[in-house]
C-alpha cells in the first residue's frame, strides 16, 4: 500500500526538497502498483508496459481498465470511472491520476 | 491456403476492413495480415451476439503474428420493423461463406464463439472439404431456459417498442444491459474471479453506452434465432474439431457444450477453469494457445487449468 507514503501539507512546509523527494518516491511506487496491477492481475505482457508507454503502446485495452478499476477500488476505496482511467496518455499520467485521488482522499 | 495472388490477402501485412457485398447489401469485414511469408491458413472468426470485428484486439495480439485473420460483422439476422424479413441460419452461413469467397480462400479455419457457432457448425457440415479445422466455444442445442425467457421477453419489447417497459433512456438502457449480462454471465463466479467479473463489467459498459434497448440490439442481432433449431440435425464429419466451454458457463453449460461436441465425429471437448461465458476476455492466453495448438495439431495435454477428453 501506498497510503504511508502519501506527502503532507507539513512536510512542504517543513523542507521543500523532502516533500518532493517524497512526492516523486510516491509517483514511482505508484507507477509500480499500477504496472503490477495490469501485468499481473490484468494479464497484459510485461515488455511494453513501462511507465512512458502510451496506453495504447502497453496494450491498456477496455479489460485492463476494468480490471484497474476494480482493483484500485477494492484495494484503496478509490472509485475512478473507466473513461477517467483510459483518458491518460500513459502509464505514468495513469499512475499519477490515481495518486491524486489517492492524496485527495488522504 | 488463399489462392495466390489474391488481393486482400496477398496485401501488406497488418490489420485493414475490407467491404464484402452479400445479396442487395454489405457489411464490414476485418483482415488481419501477418508480417512474413504466409503459413498458416486464414481463420475466419465467428463472433457471438453484440460482438464487432473490433472485439478480438487481445486474441489478435496473441496470434495474429503468425495466422491471418478475417473478422466478419455479419448482418443483423432481424432489422427492426422488418420483422418478417428476418435472415436465417442458412443465410447467415451463406454470408460468412461470401466473405471468404470474396476474398478468394479456398480452405480456412472456423472459430464460432456463442452465437457464432451455429454458423460455423454449418459451414463445417457443408463444406467439409473447404473447412480445415472447427473450433467452437460456448455452443448449446438450445438456449438456457434464463436465456430463452430473456429472448422472449426482448421479442415482446421489440413487437411494442413504444411499451413503458422499452428502455429509451440512459439509466432504462442500464437497466436491460445488467439484465442481459446477468443472463449471460455467472455473477456468482464473478464475485469469485476477478477476470469473469472484469469481463462482465466491459460488456455491461459497452452495452449500455450504445444506442438503443441493448435487450432488443441482441433479440434483432441474432438472438431470436437461438430459438430456431441452432444445432441442425446431421452432425460433422471429416473435419478435426475442438469444443469448448467454461466450467462456470451457465449461458451454455458444461453439458450443453458436451451435447453439441457428441454431433461432431471424433471432437475434442475441454473444460476451461475459472472461465465463464466471456473465455476469450476472461483468459484470453489459454484461449489463444488452445486455438494455436489445435490449428498446428500439436497435443493439448500440456495445457494448465483445462479437463480435456476426446469423444467417439
Amino acid at each position: 500500500m501506498t497510503h504511508g507514503i502519501i506527502p503532507q501539507l507539513s512536510d512542504t512546509v517543513r523542507s521543500p526538497t523532502r516533500h518532493f523527494r517524497k512526492a516523486r518516491r510516491m509517483d514511482d511506487n505508484m507507477q509500480e502498483t499500477v504496472i503490477g496491477i495490469l501485468t499481473q492481475k490484468a494479464g497484459l505482457p510485461p515488455g511494453p508496459v513501462t511507465p512512458e508507454a502510451t496506453l495504447t503502446e502497453a496494450g491498456v485495452d477496455s479489460m485492463a481498465v476494468a480490471v484497474l478499476a476494480m482493483v484500485i477500488e477494492d484495494e484503496y476505496g478509490l472509485v475512478i470511472t473507466e473513461a477517467d482511467l483510459s483518458a491518460n496518455s500513459t502509464v505514468a499520467d495513469l499512475a499519477a491520476l490515481i495518486g491524486r485521488h489517492l492524496a485527495a482522499k488522504a | 491456403m488463399s489462392r495466390p495472388g489474391s488481393p486482400p490477402l496477398s496485401a501488406r501485412a497488418g490489420a485493414r476492413d475490407h467491404r464484402v457485398t452479400w445479396r442487395a447489401a454489405d457489411y464490414p469485414c476485418r483482415i488481419v495480415v501477418p508480417h512474413g511469408p504466409a503459413g498458416a491458413e486464414p481463420l475466419l472468426v465467428l463472433s457471438g451476439g453484440l460482438q464487432t470485428r473490433h472485439s478480438w484486439a487481445r486474441f489478435e495480439r496473441h496470434v495474429a503474428s503468425r495466422l491471418p485473420l478475417v473478422i466478419p460483422d455479419l448482418p443483423p439476422a432481424r432489422t427492426p420493423g422488418r420483422a418478417a424479413q428476418s435472415l436465417s441460419w442458412d443465410d447467415l452461413t451463406d454470408a460468412a461463406l461470401h466473405a471468404v469467397d470474396q476474398l478468394h480462400i479456398r480452405r480456412f479455419a472456423v472459430l464460432g464463439v456463442s452465437s457464432g457457432y451455429p454458423i460455423g457448425y454449418r459451414l463445417a457440415q457443408r463444406h467439409p472439404d473447404r473447412v480445415t479445422r472447427l473450433m467452437l466455444f460456448g455452443a448449446s442445442p438450445r438456449p438456457a431456459p434464463r436465456l430463452a425467457e430473456l429472448i422472449g421477453k426482448g421479442l415482446h419489447r421489440e413487437a411494442d417498442a413504444r411499451s413503458p417497459h422499452s428502455a429509451e433512456d440512459p439509466s432504462d438502457r442500464l437497466r436491460a444491459a445488467r439484465e442481459l449480462v446477468g443472463v449471460l454471465t455467472n455473477t456468482e463466479a464473478a464475485e469469485r474471479h476477478l477476470l469473469i467479473k472484469a469481463a462482465g463489467r466491459v460488456v455491461l459498459d459497452q452495452l449500455a453506452a450504445s444506442a438503443g434497448d441493448p435487450l432488443i440490439r441482441y433479440v434483432h442481432d441474432r438472438g431470436f434465432l437461438l430459438l430456431r433449431d441452432p444445432l441442425p440435425p446431421g452432425g460433422v464429419r471429416g473435419v478435426p474439431s475442438l469444443v469448448a466451454v467454461g466450467e462456470f458457463d451457465t449461458a451454455t453449460t458444461v453439458a450443453d457444450n458436451r451435447a453439441v461436441a457428441a454431433t461432431i465425429s471424433g471432437a475434442t471437448f475441454i473444460v476451461m477453469q475459472n472461465a465463464d461465458h466471456l473465455l476469450h476476455m476472461e483468459r484470453d492466453a489459454d484461449f489463444a494457445t488452445l486455438i494455436t495448438l489445435f490449428l498446428d495439431g500439436r497435443p493439448l495435454g500440456a495445457l494448465q487449468h483445462c479437463t480435456i477428453e476426446t469423444l467417439p
